[in-house]
């Protein structure tokens, strides 16, 4: 809050129990002032040390004459002799010498002072309390807390930086925009601004208009209230992040936490006080790993190189040794990645090992990190911070393929001999990783033992503790009625939340740098987990974001070449081109393209206003991400007689929407109508499969490509048990094929049509009644013979579309005309169509059951043909125009001879 | 007059940084070197032993004394283990009482050095 009696220092706040303000003057008197002092102070540390460097000569040289003189023919034996008489030698500069031991012992507490923080932040209280009433109570008062003590050097040096600038531009004030100037030049917020995106000219335009407008004054710059509040944000920051010192990045925080000019340059470039935040935290945290995985380093050391326990209790394990790797050892050397945001599954599987049950089994989706437990262990292991059954032992993993590779008719001795060196050997945890693959696995058929019975009858005799790892799928398929369910205790590795993913990100963002030589935006990280959310889904977090972000940055490189920085717009671009679709955020254009999507629908349709709107506004909703994630983009019933338009609004949704018409799945429900052709759809069972794959038709086709239009023609012919498996799709957006595979349909279009009452539709239309009646009459009566009202429900329309009117056929043949005018027009020639000749064809192409579908082969019929004979028998050829008249006659007008 | 004001006070400024900083701090520093000072050696000590009596797995070889080596549980191979342990045992815990004598010679050294300089330079120019 702003105070008039805290005297010069204009601003203070209230938080944790105490008044924080900052009263250290700047101006160029003081600034002088410090950088003398640090100065001198430099100068005395550099003497004291040269007039130590002068008495250890001296005082070394003496000690080279006495040893000359008494040691040299007598050894080690003379060396008490030798200290006593180098401590009773005088002159000869041992005043000097022994004066320099005690200037070196100054300079030793010197060095120590400096490394003392001087004043360090207390810990934030826990509960922030209500600000006093009432104004600042003066400079009396007992708690006041002076906040620029307890700035870092660096951060400090932005300050007066920012001075220098500001008077450099004579400006009248400090404002927080000098602060924003100069912050880059300190390489920790540099990075921090890189990872931010708000670097380079968008930022150094912004800052000249508003530096531009900050009023030009006659003395010293003197610090804003705006600029004493984030100062002392800055502290409040720091504070909060548990730091002794306020760094640099947190200043950028205050930065964009403070109303200022300078904030609303950062929200401006995008850097809002969430991103700023996260990204600060990233910076922290990227050094606080550092630290951490230094100290286990570290820790490591003391383990042996060997397989041997420190205790030399176990014993050589040189089949085990064969099959597996040592993940300890892996570990020691530093040849694991590293693990993060792995403590609660860390802590459950240590608690089981603690409580006595020994084994654990981590149960997850591949990619939620059940290997990255293992690691962690591991990592755990080698630095000896685990509970004490697990300590000063190996962590060995049983490759499974390499187990029963080769192994002929031996499979379970070699195991019963692996089995036997671990009980030997006493210092080995063993780890299996999908462990479900040993069940059922036997040399001998008919066996009723299998690796698996083998192992668990082990563990469950508790001889060793083992980890390992398994689906859920494979846990609940093949553990659990296995002899390895009692032996292993579960933990569950649940898929991470996003925000999860995105610390996970970007700890290891670092190495994918410095292979790619690119840099990442925190918008890119936070785009690569969004997307991988939205659109990649028969896969989990945090691997599946892991593999966009490599795949990302490689993109990058190769699209903008070395050092560029990764931006939310690169991750887009990689899973557009990977997904085929359009993900990219609404841009300008596509926010153009969206508003008009009537008129771009109308291009390529003739009359069907109605049912066009309704499409429209249903995608443009889904565009806007007004929809429910968990279902289908959108689902529609199209009804109507045929030749109305109905399969070709399909085609023109999935050009619009997906790019291209080609995006389609199409499935003639009248192939569906008895519910053995279920098997088609959704295909067969593993082991019923016919050779070539049991896939089916609409399971492979939405699996392979996600990103499509579903037209199902004439549902209302399909059996009712197949429009059950519909209902699920509509309702849950997924659908479970043969194979037990889930398919994704959230990101389909699915668009059913049907003929159901056309006679209802065509009678009401000539007794002239509304559009919007005969949808209601329609659901209530007809349509109720063929679906349930529950499944009619699902759909998010129902557009009837009405019989085509003649002036509507008419303007469908003109166009229709104009694509084969344009074939000619390849060939140099022209046709033109009288009005006459178009009613003609238009009125010899509508077919009241069929719409306009004859029309087209009435244009081959009268038109194509005639052209056809006209260009082989060469009565038409370049520059000549054919016109086509009432009658059916073709006319040829002869161009130009050349 | 502003110019004056700030030469004076330059100079007092000068002075009491001549005073505070440098000639404060020198009287500071015996007493910081005897308490701080002293406790900050006393746990470099003792965590310097800690680490090394870690490091020669002195514990872990106390524990197991009478545990057979390698796994041979025969008879032969109990007595020549016991017999193995005890001399490893004995050489490593020589080697951490003499790297302790050396590490409580250099706390000694600290404690003493400031008298010891005092004595030497009184020597000298007496």
């Amino acid at each position: 809050m702003p105070c008039g009696t805290c005297r010069g220092a204009g601003v203070s706040s209230w938080f944790h129990e105490a008044w924080h303000l900052w009263r250290k003057p700047l101006d160029r008197l003081h600034l002088l002032e410090e950088r003398l002092e640090r100065t001198v102070r430099a100068t005395v540390d550099g003497l004291l040390l040269a007039f130590g460097v002068i008495g250890a000569v001296l005082g070394a040289m003496n000690a080279m004459s006495i040893f000359s003189l008494t040691g040299l023919s007598r050894g080690l034996a003379a060396v008490p002799e030798m200290l006593r008489e180098f401590w009773e030698f005088q002159g000869n500069g041992m005043l000097v010498f022994w004066l320099s031991v005690l200037t070196d012992l100054y300079v030793f507490y010197r060095f120590e002072q400096t490394r003392l923080v001087r004043a360090p932040i207390p810990a934030a209280l826990p509960t922030s309390v209500e600000t006093p009433a009432g104004s600042f109570p003066g400079l009396l008062h007992e708690r006041l807390v002076e906040v620029s003590d307890s700035y870092l050097r660096p951060t400090m040096m932005i300050v007066e930086q920012a001075f220098a600038y500001a008077s450099r531009r004579h400006h009248a004030t400090l404002e927080p925009e000098h602060l924003l100037a100069v912050i880059g030049h300190n390489p920790d917020a540099a990075l921090v601004l890189l990872r931010l995106g708000v670097t380079g000219q968008p930022v150094q335009e912004r800052l000249r208009t508003v530096l531009g407008r900050i009023a030009v004054g006659a003395g010293e710059p003197t610090l804003s209230g705006a600029t004493r509040a984030v100062l002392i944000r800055a502290y409040e920051l720091a504070q909060a992040a548990k730091l002794l010192q306020v760094t640099p990045p947190h200043l950028l925080e205050a930065l964009a936490k403070e109303p200022s000019p300078a904030q609303e340059i950062l929200f401006d470039l995008n850097a809002d006080e969430e991103r700023v935040h996260n990204v600060v935290l990233w910076a922290l945290m990227q050094r606080r790993l550092f630290h951490a995985w230094s100290k286990l380093r570290l820790r490591a050391l003391n383990k042996p190189k060997s397989g041997m326990d420190r205790a030399m209790t176990a014993q050589a394990t040189p089949v085990l040794d064969h099959f597996s790797t040592d993940l300890t050892q892996q570990a020691r050397r530093g040849h694991l990645p590293l693990v993060v945001n792995r403590e609660r599954e860390l802590d459950d599987t240590f608690r089981v090992v603690e409580s006595g049950r020994h084994n654990v089994i981590l149960v997850g989706d591949k990619g939620v990190g059940t290997t990255s437990v293992l690691q962690a262990v591991a990592e755990r292991m080698a630095a000896e911070e685990v509970p004490e059954v697990l300590k000063d032992k190996r962590l060995v993993q049983l490759s499974i393929p390499a187990l029963i590779s080769g192994a002929g008719g031996d499979l379970e001795r070699r195991l019963q001999e692996i089995i036997v060196e671990i009980v030997k050997a006493g210092n080995i945890v063993l780890a299996v990783e999908d462990i479900h693959e040993l069940v059922g696995v036997s040399s001998l058929s008919g066996q009723a033992f299998d690796l698996a019975s083998i192992l668990g009858k082990v563990l469950e005799n508790r001889a060793f503790v083992a980890f390992a790892t398994t689906t859920p799928d494979g846990y609940r398929r093949y553990v659990e009625p296995s002899a390895l369910f009692t032996a292993f205790e579960k933990v569950e590795v649940r898929e991470m939340t996003s925000a999860v993913a995105i610390h996970v990100l970007e700890s290891k963002a670092s190495p994918v740098e410095a292979r790619h030589e690119v840099f990442f935006s925190y918008g890119a990280i936070e785009q690569i987990v969004k997307l991988s959310v939205r659109y990649i889904h028969d896969r989990y977090l945090p691997e599946k974001a892991l593999t966009l972000l490599e795949e990302v940055a490689s993109f990058t490189k190769a699209a903008k070449g070395r050092r560029a920085i990764v931006t939310a717009e690169d991750a887009a671009a990689v899973v557009s081109r990977r997904m085929n679709i359009n993900v990219a955020s609404v841009t300008q254009s596509e926010a153009v393209k969206l508003l008009n999507l009537e008129d771009r629908m109308h291009e390529r349709m003739v009359g069907q206003d109605q049912a066009i709107a309704a499409v429209a506004n249903a995608l443009r909703r889904s565009r806007a991400e007004l929809r429910d994630p968990k279902r289908p983009v959108a689902i529609f019933l199209f009804l109507g007689p045929t030749g109305v338009g109905k399969t070709e609004l399909a085609k023109t949704v999935a050009e619009v929407y997906f790019g291209n018409e080609e995006n389609m799945i199409r499935l003639d429900m009248s192939e569906y109508q008895d519910p053995a052709s279920l098997s088609r759809l959704l295909g067969v069972a593993p082991g019923y499969a016919p050779a070539g794959g049991g896939g089916g038709y609409l399971t492979e086709a939405a699996r392979t490509n996600p990103f499509s239009l579903i037209l199902l023609d004439e549902l209302e012919k399909a059996h009712p048990d197949i429009l059950n498996v519909f209902l699920q799709v509509f309702d849950d957006g997924r659908l479970t094929d043969a194979a037990g595979r889930t398919i994704d349909f959230t990101n389909t279009i699915i668009i059913a049509t049907s003929n159901a009452g056309t006679d209802v539709i065509q009678q009401r239309m000539k007794e002239g009644q509304a559009i919007e009646e005969i949808r209601e009459e329609l659901m209530e009566r007809e349509l109720g013979r063929y679906f349930r009202p529950e499944f009619l429900n699902r759909f998010d329309d129902i557009i009837v579309f009405k019989p085509l009117s003649p002036e509507e056929i008419e303007s469908i043949t003109a166009r229709l005309l104009k694509k084969i005018a344009g074939q000619l027009e390849e060939r140099g020639i022209s046709l033109r169509a009288s009005p006459a000749a178009v009613k003609e064809l238009a009125a010899a192409g509508f077919d009241p059951v069929f719409g306009a579908r004859p029309l087209r082969r009435v244009l081959q019929e009268r038109v194509d043909n005639a052209l056809a004979t006209f260009l082989l028998t060469g009565k038409l050829s370049r520059r000549d125009v054919a016109v086509l008249e009432g009658g059916g006659v073709i006319r040829v007008e002869h161009g130009p001879m050349l | 007059m502003a110019a004056e004001r700030a030469q004076s006070s330059i100079v007092v400024k000068a002075t009491r940084f001549v005073l505070r900083d440098l000639l404060f701090d020198v009287a500071r520093w015996p007493l910081w070197w005897y308490s701080t000072g002293t406790v900050n050696a006393a746990r470099f000590l003792r965590q310097e032993l800690v680490a090394v009596t870690d490091r020669l797995s002195i514990p872990i070889l106390f524990r197991n004394l009478l545990k057979p080596m390698y796994g041979d549980y025969s008879r032969s191979g109990r007595i020549i283990s016991v017999i193995m342990r005890l001399i490893v045992f004995v050489f490593r815990a020589l080697g951490l009482a003499l790297w302790t004598v050396f590490l409580v010679a250099a706390f000694l050294v600290w404690l003493l050095v400031i008298p010891a300089v005092a004595y030497q330079l009184i020597l000298q120019l007496g």
